[in-house]
């Protein structure tokens, strides 16, 4: 029922792959804008943050994600058939007292100070999911709006990023200088930022509140051929780009994946046979060559494979499956304690080995090799294999059984990355829809335990949140699963209820009413979730 | 069509029914676990104490209360009363009764008082009161055409403050300090309790004298369907008082009416007696301080049929020009003062009011003589006086489908440059609900064009005429006999109206079944959006109701 969306070009869509960051304007009249501000400004010194539930509150906010340019950007990043997360919400950054207001500020500062009462985090970070982790993607699978409703200059605080980060594992000091702070943001600006990119807020330097509302956006279709304005041609550089890197390989990769060409149609990075060589940068600490040789390998095909399956072996019996501890440094940011380079398991959002992205660029000839590691005895290692399949995507279709036997295992961690690989490959669904069944209708005890780290959390939530994307994102009829997505609405955790409402809302075949589309839209952005409260858990 | 039909209902009997109708409460026990009452009252705490009183949506916000709304029993009580096709409100409200200060809470109460002490933070309104609509005013009908559930989720005895009653005051044109005696203090209110109580009943809270805080929320429903047959398990024979009731009041002749409307029957056909013929003794008791003989007046006119129309008529006429359709300046204070004696003629007096409207009395006896009445009614409907137009329309409401003749007349009323006058049109459109698409293009019209006439903010709930007067052409439409298609474009365009209550309205019939679309998981998803729906419109502070 939306608007036809304003399709992105290829410049911008070359920028968005490079950088992971766009700057758009959503056309909306300033009233509207206005109007938004004014609202959240009631709501949130009145009444209280209400998280995920800002969209009802503030309904209006539905204008700017239907508005052309918004939509538009968003069908030509993740597909025409992306949907809404179910996580939003309003950062507010208040301003500082006024006697620390002539603070001279450059932008990349790692914690910069905030006013009382504010809710932006100013420290560089990469966001986690919500509510449990998922994997981190090269290719873009996720995407952000950070929507600000007010005149934003630089004094009052506008949402930083680092561009390029979106491909990077974690962050260091050194990426911080490479800041990028518009300086032009009018209200109605939108930022259309890749998930993984560093962010942070920064100083509100002036007398009135800056809010920015984020919402989230999942794909939810493999690309089977470009959804912006263009894409015909081979990858080349964007005219500008603002990223600190040169990451030709993998941004070839992403345009080709994106645009639905088969892999490395550019063919340059396939000349070098030297396997060991590029098999020693895999998890360097210098991401352009880390990420050099992670498509330089996906690229020589067969021949990485044997070195590929042996390298990712050697992390087996680590406890690399359990997720990592965190301390909170003297800024007030979570830091993970251990080298961060190593990669492991993270309730936050977890990164895989490099190796697993290199099988899963590389394709179907890997996909035999990986079902061979799905039994493995490691957890770490069936995560890794899960995740390498979903990113090779339907040619994958075929590991569908296999994956299916995984969500009995006892680790909820690998139900939950199987899912999200299942959702990744989309077709042959049917194969695992008996076991996408019980996971969604019956309790699993062992994943119940309550996760200290995240409050009332469990990892059956998240297990539920995949399994839902999983048939969300495949090629089952959703009447086939209407019994399913029912039952779900009686879930106790929100966001699995708005998820099959996705599912159990979606137009079908002789259900085109205008009025009651019309009315379905209308109640998706009004529905309250009821199991979220103040003081408890808004988000 | 309505899903109402494919819900477990436990119809009410012949006895509750008649009690209903004589006292306007019944007292229900829904079939609900303790657990469940038990986690409402928890989530209702939280709520209340570490957000706020979300007003009308306390639904989104707890949204297990709409397992109780689906209760067998509840919902069975609720189509018994007010047919298989009624429709939730979209007011729904929490009361919070807090308990006294520790020092105040040795209060000796006979439950009777007028505003008796209630505790800091309380929401509940302790003072004896008929509601008024939510969010302006609408008429005071005798005949059930709204009602209300009154949900505990607590044990609440008499200590602990429940909602009291004064049986048989919703009939009552007002309220006098002789009613307060006869109030019902219910004594054996457990968790899962529910009252239904007529819409105009009279009553108020009690002082907490515990330590714990009493919730009650109410929901109000709509009748959207003039009764055709009886809709409870009963409606046989006619009118017989029930074995037990609690009201002082004897209103016979209106009682037996009621019951002969509800269960689809003449008019009349419980009487076996003859009306009388002395009209001009009759109507002398019309619009007085005795409820009694009003209400005895009324009927017995009704009853009468042609031979008391042109008094009816003379004696409504005598209130052209006193500007009656006009309500009187809003004096917020004024609930505070004496307002109950009886010898205040003042407060006899009828008059559009944003609360709830009482008509004439000569409007009330013309609407229950039937189709005689038409012709009459609509030559008045083009009198010059707005309070006469506004009493016709009533009237016309009244008389239900034999009045589909009028909605022309109706029609062309819509654009008055009175709200109160488009206002008391659309309802009486609404329960005429039949040869509404004469009126369509004018309905549509209100719907979709602002009237600059009526764009005065009431001082009672902030809502414009123009707010209310959308309000009620939903109604209009909902009740109404054209196919809900022909009317998608309409109802979609009041999803941007400025009030929630309007999409609310239009949601219920973008909603609603049709042909083609029984697919289980859409209905499914359809209940839960609509329980989860939040009405932005509404602000802390500000409105939340």
């Amino acid at each position: 029922m939306k608007p036809a969306g304003i399709r992105l070009n290829d410049e911008q869509v070359r920028r968005f792959i490079c950088d992971g960051v766009l700057v758009l304007d959503s056309g909306l009249e300033p009233e509207v804008h206005r109007d938004i501000y004014d609202k959240i400004q009631w709501n949130n010194t009145r009444e209280f943050n209400m998280g995920n539930n800002v969209l009802p509150r503030i309904a209006e906010l539905q204008q700017v994600l239907d508005a052309p340019v918004i939509h538009g950007a968003l069908q030509s990043i993740l597909g025409d058939e992306y949907m809404l997360h179910p996580h939003r919400f309003m950062h507010a950054s208040e301003p500082l007292d006024e006697a620390d207001r002539d603070l001279s500020l450059n932008g990349s500062e790692h914690g910069a100070p905030m006013g009382k009462g504010s809710s932006g985090n100013s420290c560089w970070h990469q966001d986690g999911q919500i509510p449990m982790s998922r994997a981190r993607y090269h290719v873009p699978r996720l995407a952000m709006i950070l929507y600000f409703p007010q005149d934003t200059p630089a004094e009052r605080g506008p949402t930083r990023v680092i561009p390029g980060t979106h491909l990077q594992p974690y962050l260091r000091k050194t990426d911080f200088p490479y800041a990028f702070v518009g300086d032009q943001i009018k209200a109605g600006t939108c930022l259309l930022i890749a998930f993984d990119i560093a962010h942070a807020a920064l100083s509100n330097l002036t007398d009135a509140s800056r809010y920015m509302v984020k919402f989230i956006f999942l794909r939810t279709r493999t690309p089977v051929g470009p959804s912006w304005d263009g894409g015909e041609v081979e990858w080349r550089a964007p005219e500008t780009r603002l990223g600190r890197y040169d990451h030709t390989e993998t941004w070839s990769y992403i345009w080709d994946w994106m645009r639905g060409a088969p892999r490395f149609a550019n063919g340059s990075a396939s000349s070098s046979k030297d396997v060991q060589k590029w098999m020693g940068f895999l998890h360097d600490t210098d991401q352009e060559i880390r990420l050099k040789a992670i498509y330089t390998l996906a690229a020589m095909g067969a021949d990485a494979i044997d070195p590929l399956k042996a390298s990712l072996l050697g992390n087996a019996g680590q406890q690399r499956e359990y997720t990592c501890p965190y301390m909170i440094d003297k800024s007030g940011a979570f830091v993970p304690i251990g080298d961060p380079n190593v990669r492991r398991w993270n309730d936050v959002a977890y990164t895989l080995q490099d190796e697993a992205y290199a099988l899963g660029a590389m394709g179907e000839v890997a996909v035999e090799p990986l079902m061979e590691l799905l039994g493995h005895d490691d957890a770490w290692i069936r995560i890794n294999t899960a995740f390498a399949l979903g990113e090779i995507g339907p040619p994958a279709a075929r590991a569908m059984p296999e994956l299916a036997k995984l969500l009995d295992d006892e680790r909820h961690q690998v139900a939950r990355a199987t899912l999200d690989a299942m959702g990744c490959i989309g077709t042959n669904m049917c194969a695992a829809l008996p076991a996408v069944r019980r996971v969604l209708t019956v309790d699993n005890p062992a994943w119940r335990q309550p996760m200290g780290s995240s409050g009332d959390r469990h990892g059956e939530m998240g297990v539920r949140f995949n399994a839902l994307y999983a048939l969300l994102s495949s090629d089952v009829p959703m009447d086939e699963v209407d019994d399913i997505l029912s039952t779900c609405l009686d879930d106790g955790f929100g966001y699995v209820q708005a998820m099959a409402l996705e599912g159990l809302t979606r137009p079908r075949k002789g259900e085109d009413r205008a009025g009651l589309l019309h009315a379905l839209d209308y109640l998706k952005t009004h529905c309250w979730d009821h199991t979220l409260a103040n003081g408890q858990r808004v988000f | 069509m309505n899903p109402n039909g494919i819900k477990p209902a436990n119809r009410l009997t012949d006895e509750q029914v008649r009690r209903f109708i004589c006292d306007g409460v019944i007292l229900l026990d829904s079939s609900l676990p303790p657990e469940f009452h038990q986690d409402i009252f928890e989530k209702m705490e939280w709520s209340n104490k570490q957000e706020f009183n979300m007003g009308n949506n306390v639904l989104p916000r707890i949204a297990e209360l709409q397992e109780l709304l689906d209760d067998p029993v509840v919902h069975g009580a609720v189509q018994s009363v007010l047919g298989d096709d009624y429709m939730l409100h979209p007011h729904r409200y929490m009361h919070a009764n807090e308990p006294l200060a520790e020092e105040d809470r040795s209060l000796e109460l006979t439950g009777f008082e007028y505003q008796p002490p209630v505790g800091e933070g309380s929401t509940a309104n302790s003072g004896w009161h008929q509601d008024g609509q939510c969010p302006l005013g609408r008429f005071r009908h005798h005949v059930p055409r709204i009602a209300m559930i009154i949900y505990f989720p607590q044990d609440t005895p008499a200590v602990r403050g429940p909602t009291r009653v004064i049986p048989g005051t919703h009939l009552h044109a007002l309220l006098f300090e002789s009613d307060f005696p006869y109030g019902l203090v219910g004594d054996h209110i457990k968790a899962g309790t529910c009252m239904l109580t007529a819409f105009d009943i009279a009553h108020g809270a009690l002082s907490n004298r515990t330590d714990s805080s009493r919730y009650m929320f109410k929901f109000c429903y709509l009748r959207t369907r003039n009764p055709s047959g009886p809709s409870w398990d009963g409606g046989e024979v006619g009118w017989q008082a029930p074995e037990a009731r609690l009201a002082q009041f004897e209103h016979t002749r209106a009682w037996s009416y009621i019951w002969d409307w509800m269960r689809g029957a003449p008019r009349f056909a419980s009487r076996d007696d003859a009306a009388s013929s002395d009209a001009g003794k009759w109507i002398a008791k019309l619009n007085g301080a005795d409820q009694k003989a009003r209400l005895e007046a009324i009927y017995e006119l009704a009853a009468m049929g042609a031979e008391a129309i042109g008094p009816l008529r003379e004696s409504l006429l005598q209130f052209v020009g006193l500007g009656r359709e006009i309500p009187p300046p809003y004096d917020p204070y004024r609930k505070k003062r004496d307002r109950f004696t009886p010898d205040d003629e003042e407060r006899l007096v009828r008059h559009w009011n944003d609360g709830a409207v009482v008509p004439q009395d000569e409007a009330y006896a013309l609407g229950a003589m039937g189709e005689i009445a038409v012709q009459p009614l609509r030559e008045l409907l083009g009198h010059d006086d707005a309070w006469i137009k506004i009493n016709a329309a009533f009237a016309l409401g009244e008389i239900g489908e034999a009045a589909a003749c009028a909605m022309p007349d109706l029609a062309r009323l819509l654009s008055h440059e009175l709200p109160q006058v488009a206002r008391a049109s659309l309802d009486a459109m609404a329960f005429i609900g039949t040869n509404t698409r004469v009126a369509l293009p004018s309905i549509r019209r209100l719907l979709t064009v602002n009237n600059p006439d009526w764009q005065e903010p009431s001082p009672r709930a902030g809502w414009t005429g123009e707010n209310q007067a959308r309000f009620n052409a939903m109604c209009a439409l909902l009740n109404s006999d054209i196919p809900v298609e022909e009317l998608d474009d309409v109802l979609v365009a009041s999803l941007d109206d400025e009030t929630g209550y309007v999409h609310a309205m239009a949601l219920e019939a973008l909603t609603e079944r049709r042909d083609g679309e029984d697919r289980a998981g859409l209905r499914r998803a359809l209940d839960y959006l609509m329980t989860h729906r939040w009405d932005h419109t509404l602000a802390n502070d500000f409105r939340v109701y």
